[in-house]
């Protein structure tokens, strides 16, 4: 840290003398005392029965800058050729009506800053196409050079994915639950990116770049993991993280998510790993790439603090890891949330 | 958006009734002794732990209550050489909405009970007849750790508010002052000016944040009509460079004391933030008794 004032100690710098002593103080002062936190939250309240496909008007919201000023009826996204700089065709609404077949799928969605203080993660039933069926019909070839997708939105969010994922399929959307998706969602379209977290899903795309160079987006440039690809995690609905109950039966409820790997067992344990016990999976899927939704009744023994922590394993043998707010948060939650329920 | 941790400096604003002595240092065996309330109230959120993220915040409101020990002592018989310290106890209880944790429109509450900083002055006078000058040094020493604060409260940890910037600091301040000559009324001016150096040595807070040294000041005037006063003081401090971390503040306010016994003495003082950057804007007021020796007559 630059200063603009400096006074010289020997054999110490300022910085150094002054910690020096302020240690002896602190020790003089008896470092910190007992201390004293309380929360006062009113008892949670039982939602039900949590539904398998989100409403829009209760799916996650989540951008960078806030949602940008257009007009989804005249939007247009640009396809460009990064290479030569040529605009090589265009998508509006207009292009989206003439679309006589529509494909649908269910797919769910998680944020890659979910955690268990932002809960975000939904699942709904999407209309669209694999956005190389687009391309196809609109006779657009992909460059042979490009390595990447740069999408640049109209909110200023940029993001990037590989070339290959077109196969995947990535898809453009426009509707979500059979209503036209609204301005905060995307509005005229967006594009789900099955396999990577919500950065990788960008909404008000105006600009697509077709790139034969690596670009690091807004969110990876600020550390987030560039691959984005779902880890196994679990996240607890209902109630709160922290929950203040008098006495009963709680019943608790969550998601469990690994991206393309389902989930297929969901356990909790109320003392610290030592046990686990199955939650019963109260949804399922046919359609790949979705949640499986949790519950389990937690019954405590007497008053005071219990911890509940949940993990997941995937069909294909990969489980959460056992550490309640996980391991690598730019990487993505892939823990088992655990909640503290205060009995009184 | 407002980004620094409410109540970061709440305890800082919770001074008490008189956290500066003036320039009369007091000879050997003069003493003023206080007990003070003091509460301060703002409907603002800043947080200095998270100065990074922008998450629109749901507080509401922000209580925070010092009940603050003071005293003032001449230690030296051949000069005047005082000691001064003040201990307060810093309560902090906000009140928050966050639907996703709690439901729409319920409100939470979260109450942080730590002793605040301490701060142990020594001051002697170079002039002392007529016009006043006293030099002095102040050692600021926070007592709790701020990384303690909220620690097992999970997600809700971000409503509780830090008693401070958990850091030592040391305040060398030149006091000046006098009283103004033939006026009906016993009359007074004072007023302080000091260079706050931020020594980064934290106290029970692993943080990477700076905050920059700055100059101190104060400034007041008073009158004693009989067994009474009014003083009307202006405290703050302004940085030498601009970050988004360090608080900086000018909080203007009256106070007003009445004498009921011997040097038995009840006070009572409100003030305003007038500017207030990288901290809660808000509004306080206080409440004490205290005792000086030798009393008026």
């Amino acid at each position: 840290m630059s200063r603009k004032f400096v006074i010289e100690v020997p054999l110490f710098d300022r910085r150094t003398a002054l910690k020096a002593g302020a240690a002896v103080l602190a020790g003089a002062a008896g470092a910190t005392l007992p201390a004293c936190d309380t929360l006062d939250i009113p008892p949670p309240k039982d939602p039900g029965p949590i539904s398998g496909i989100s409403p829009q008007s209760e799916f996650y919201l989540q951008s960078c800058c806030g949602v940008p000023d257009v007009d989804p009826a005249t939007f247009t996204m640009e396809l460009v050729n990064a290479s030569t700089g040529a605009t090589i065709g265009s998508i509006d609404r207009d292009y989206i009506d003439t679309i006589e077949e529509p494909e649908q799928k269910e797919h769910t969605l998680q944020c890659i800053g979910s955690n268990p203080r932002f809960l975000f993660i939904d699942n709904a039933v999407w209309t669209g196409l694999p956005f190389i069926d687009i391309l196809d019909d609109l006779g657009i070839e992909v460059p042979d050079d490009a390595i990447e997708l740069v999408f640049f939105g109209a909110d200023g969010y940029d993001t990037s994915i590989p070339i290959t994922d077109l196969d995947t399929p990535i898809w453009l959307v426009w509707e979500m639950n059979g209503e036209p998706l609204t301005l905060a969602h995307g509005a005229p379209f967006r594009f789900l990116v099955p396999g990577r977290y919500g950065t990788k899903n960008p909404k008000w795309v105006e600009r697509l770049e077709f790139s034969p160079i690596e670009h690091v987006g807004y969110w990876e440039r600020e550390g987030w993991s560039n691959e984005a690809t779902y880890r196994p995690n679990a996240l607890t609905l209902s109630p709160a993280a922290y929950a203040v109950v008098s006495e009963g039966t709680l019943r608790v409820q969550g998601s469990a998510f690994a991206g393309f790997d389902p989930v297929t067992r969901v356990e909790w344990t109320e003392d610290d790993g030592a046990t686990w016990q199955d939650a019963e999976i109260t949804y399922t899927s046919e359609a790949e790439h979705t949640w499986r939704l949790w519950s389990f009744d937690f019954s405590p023994s007497g008053p005071g603090d219990h911890f509940l922590r949940t993990r997941v394993t995937t069909e294909s043998g990969a489980m959460s890891e056992d550490t309640p707010d996980g391991t690598d948060r730019l990487g993505g939650f892939n823990g088992g949330m655990e909640i503290r329920v205060v009995v009184t | 958006m407002r980004r620094l941790l409410l109540a970061a400096t709440a305890a800082a604003v919770l001074l008490p009734l008189s956290a500066t002595a003036g320039p009369w240092t007091k000879e050997l065996g003069q003493h003023y002794v206080k007990v003070g309330a003091d509460l301060f109230f703002t409907t603002d959120y800043v947080d200095a732990r998270n100065p990074d993220t922008g998450e629109d915040a749901g507080i509401e409101r922000f209580l925070g209550t010092n009940i603050t020990v003071y005293g003032e002592v001449g230690v030296f018989p051949l000069w005047p050489i005082q000691l001064q310290a003040s201990l307060p106890l810093t309560i902090g209880v906000s009140t928050f909405k966050d639907s996703a944790l709690i439901g729409e429109g319920e409100t939470g509450r979260t109450t942080a009970v730590r002793p605040g900083d301490l701060r142990f002055t020594v001051q002697t006078s170079i002039l002392r007849k007529g016009f006043q000058l006293a030099p002095q040094v102040e050692v600021k020493i926070p007592l709790y750790g701020n990384d303690s604060v909220g620690r097992r409260l999970g997600p809700y940890r971000q409503w509780v508010a830090i008693p401070g910037e958990g850091q030592i600091d040391i305040t060398p301040m030149m006091l000046m002052g006098g009283s103004i000559p033939k006026t009906k009324l016993p009359m007074w001016v004072e007023g302080g000016l000091g260079y706050r150096f931020r020594t980064e040595a934290f106290i029970g807070w692993d943080t990477d944040l700076e905050f920059v040294d700055s100059v101190a000041f104060y400034a007041a005037f008073g009158l004693a009509p009989g067994k009474s006063w009014v003083v009307v003081r202006v405290d703050g401090n302004k940085n030498f460079k601009v970050d988004e971390v360090t608080r900086e503040a000018v909080t203007v306010g009256p106070s007003v004391g009445v004498t009921v016994w011997k040097g038995l003495a009840i006070e009572a003082r409100l003030a305003g933030d007038v500017v207030a950057n990288n901290a809660p804007r808000g509004i306080s007021a206080g409440l004490g008794i205290s005792w000086r020796h030798p009393h008026p007559k």
